[in-house]
């Protein structure tokens, strides 16, 4: 289970951190430079982040244990193969269409079978030895999915494969196939709804007036959304665009930086906004969420502006010094959202093994949420356990076969680390042998843990190389695409319009240059958002 | 909002609202086609039997409908009742309703200290008496202005610059303000007659003195607190 010491599991992940990284800890709570009169604040704020941040790692830890304990208890049930099994044998399953079926399609919990789940487990493999291995597990269960096509587990009156290929459960009894909505595309109120969710405002009687006497209503149409998309609303702080970044981001007041700074300033993620926001505008390539090596600076006004700059991290610091206010990576070693100060200091933190700081690029950027089993390309010999977490138990490394390779290229980035780095002096917080330090509390198998690593099961040799691999996905473009379908619509894309969806991720990519502007005039032109 | 802002005639309103949004109480039009002479107090009887004058609702085919959230809804009444943002609606005279005390359930979030990422999908059941608060809260003080200060009025104008009981006339030119202003739209017959027939029943129960300015608020908080309004 991660974040425990095996070889002396009274020591966990936290409290075995090396002693420089307790540097910036006991300046926050008064100790350090800060001052007598902001100790008491300071103090109080710590334990208030304290108090935030425990729970949230017990919390991620009670995840992995009880998804070790459900892969367990389940090892014939509920294998962390099966979604993706699924997806091979129904590409076009509507389902299928965000990257990974989710596990309600067999189950009402895992391991808890629903009706269709039961189904396939009944005709899986019957009278062959348990357990079966993954070759034989993956061939079982396409052959099982075949097998219970025409039945109608839930009977709701539509035939298993019916369900499956328009996209409703098939072991749900209240999910039902769409008829499929039939209806016309209404220009005005495709219109009314462009000044809503792009302009944040509903549209005059005088513009509903101008709109009805168009010419070209089409165009008239485009150009209120590019007028939308040039505003405030949509653009400012706080605005539309900005608030898709939250669950990437996730900022945390007290720990901010710079403008506003908290109590414990560690990293001022304005910038991740900033760069965020300035990827999603104006034509620019939407993949520098993940391959940008410059930062963005927000110029605020009657309409937010945003302007990139480049500077190495000394460089940086120079033009904006104090605590947890510049970037510390050089451009060399820069990935976009994902090597930012603040998100190595919020998902690294203090830990050798970055696995959170993997996941959370991996669910934030891909779409991909490898506790929930999405997205596992398991690698063989995978996991090598390096920092001695037990990982390689069976019933862990069904998804840390992924997520371990996963993490590698992360590795040699520091997290909280201003203080007790001394930054500025050590120049980047890249830092090649990173892990030589953590030998004392993690063993020295640590010290061994390659940069290289996985994604998609492809081998990459750095971080920068798997941000390249992401950023030209079809996962990326799906997530992107989705999260501005979600904001407009409130929903994912329903059974009838995963083809709409489809041609929307897959025109971004190629028709529109990772253009996020012009996937929306897509966007608004597509029946679900036309037809009322 | 204070209590004595509380409206006495609650189930009219509520009525009127239910007109709005159905078609029972539009049948129930005001036969008077002269826009000059006063209406006659209480409700028309018997319900007429002709038709309805306006077109049915069309069937959706999608069945999408979002709410707007707290924040394009108060932009919305802000502009629709010329009333300035910063003072739509402040609870307590100190903190604005929207963007501080009913940010989450009307749909807002709170990255920075409550990590809240998203909205709710899900409206709470807080979510109404919000609603309710601000769209009574901004409608009253639209209608506060516009009677303190009637040459400068901007939705009742023609409620407030007479002292005599508003004609026909001025009722629809009230309707017509509220509809263009709340909705982006003009009021169809039926709608009109809705405003006219609650007039009369407010006026019966209020008597014509008090009621062109509770009317004022009212017919503001039915129109504000529509779907059409709420919703997109």
């Amino acid at each position: 289970v991660p974040g425990t010491n095996r070889r002396n599991p009274s020591r966990t992940r936290d409290t075995a951190r090396p002693h420089a990284a307790r540097r910036p800890l006991a300046r926050a709570t008064g100790a350090g430079p800060s001052g007598a009169g902001r100790a008491g604040r300071a103090q109080a704020d710590f334990f208030f982040f304290l108090a935030e941040a425990i729970p949230v790692f017990f919390r991620r830890k009670a995840l992995f244990v009880g998804a070790a304990a459900l892969l367990s208890a389940g090892a014939a049930s509920a294998r962390p193969l099966a979604p993706g099994v699924f997806c091979q044998t129904y590409p076009d399953a509507p389902a299928c269409a965000g990257g990974a079926v989710d596990c309600s399609t067999c189950h009402a919990g895992p391991p808890a079978f629903n009706p269709f789940g039961r189904q396939v487990a009944d005709h899986l493999a019957p009278g062959a030895p348990r357990p079966l291995d993954d070759e034989a597990f993956r061939a079982a269960l396409a052959t099982a999915l075949r097998a219970v096509e025409r039945l109608d587990a839930d009977g709701d009156g539509a035939e298993n494969t019916t369900e499956i290929g328009r996209g409703s459960l098939p072991g749900d009894a209240a999910s039902k196939p769409a008829a499929g909505a039939a209806g016309k595309y209404d220009d005005a109120y495709a219109h009314s709804k462009v000044l809503v969710d792009f302009c944040g405002r509903s549209a005059t009687r005088d513009e509903r007036a101008a709109f009805a006497a168009a010419s070209d209503r089409k165009a008239a149409l485009h150009d209120a959304l590019g007028r939308c998309l040039r505003g405030e609303y949509w653009r400012g702080k706080n605005g539309a665009v900005w608030n898709l970044a939250n669950p990437k981001i996730r900022p945390l007041s007290s720990l901010k930086g710079g403008e506003g700074a908290g109590p414990i300033p560690l990293a001022d993620y304005d910038d991740d906004y900033a760069l965020f926001v300035y990827t999603q505008i104006d034509d620019h390539d939407a993949r520098d969420l993940l391959l940008a090596r410059y930062y963005v600076a927000r110029h605020d006004g009657e309409v937010t502006t945003y302007e990139p700059f480049e500077r190495s991290a000394l460089e940086d610091y120079a033009v904006r010094p104090g605590d947890g206010t510049s970037q510390t990576v050089d451009a060399g070693e820069r990935a976009g959202m994902i090597t930012t100060h603040w998100f190595r200091m919020i998902n690294t933190m203090l830990t050798p093994m970055p696995r959170t700081t993997a996941a959370q690029a991996y669910r934030a950027y891909l779409g991909l949420d490898i506790a929930l089993l999405q997205g596992l390309y398991p690698v063989p010999g995978e996991p090598r356990d390096y920092d001695n977490k037990g990982v390689g138990a069976p019933e862990c490394a069904g998804c840390h076969a992924t997520l371990d390779p996963l993490s590698y290229p992360f590795s040699r980035y520091e997290g909280i680390d201003t203080y007790d780095q001394g930054f500025p002096d050590v120049p980047s917080h890249y830092q090649p042998d990173r892990l030589a330090r953590f030998v004392a509390t993690d063993g020295p198998g640590i010290a061994e843990t390659p940069e290289r690593g996985f994604i998609f099961g492809q081998p990459v040799e750095n971080l920068i190389e798997w941000a390249r691999v992401a950023a030209d996905s079809d996962e990326f473009a799906q997530a992107l695409v989705l999260d501005y379908w979600q904001l407009v619509f409130g929903e994912p894309p329903r059974p009838d319009e995963t083809p709409e969806y489809t041609n929307l991720w897959s025109r971004l990519k190629d028709a529109h240059a990772y253009s996020v502007d012009r996937m929306l005039h897509d966007l608004v032109a597509t029946e679900a958002y036309g037809v009322p | 909002v204070s209590p004595e802002r509380t409206p006495r005639a609650r189930p009219a309103a509520l009525a009127a609202l239910g007109a709005l949004a159905g078609a029972a109480l539009a049948l129930a039009a005001c036969s008077n086609d002269d826009p000059a002479k006063p209406i006659s107090l209480g409700r028309p009887s018997p319900a007429p039997t002709t038709a309805p004058t306006t077109t049915p609702p069309l069937v959706s085919a999608k069945g999408r409908v979002n709410f707007k959230g707290g924040r394009r809804y108060a932009d919305d009444l802000a502009r629709g009742l010329a009333v300035p943002r910063a003072e739509l609606c402040r609870e307590l005279s100190s903190f604005d309703c929207v963007d501080e005390v009913h940010n989450i359930t009307l749909g807002g979030v709170d990255p920075y200290d409550a990590a809240i990422y998203r909205p709710s999908r899900e409206r709470s059941v807080s979510t109404v008496n919000a609603v309710d608060r601000i769209a009574l809260t901004a409608c009253d003080g639209r209608a506060k202005r516009d009677f303190g200060d009637p040459d400068r009025a901007a939705i009742f104008g023609e409620l407030a610059r007479t002292a005599a009981a508003p004609t026909r006339a001025a009722l629809v030119a009230t309707a017509n303000h509220l509809y263009a202003g709340l909705l982006g739209r003009d009021p169809n017959a039926d709608e009109i007659d809705a405003l006219v027939t609650f007039y009369g029943d407010l006026a019966a129960e209020l008597g014509p003195s008090a009621a062109p300015a509770r009317f004022a608020t009212l017919s503001c908080y039915a129109v504000a607190t529509s779907e059409e309004a709420l919703f997109y």
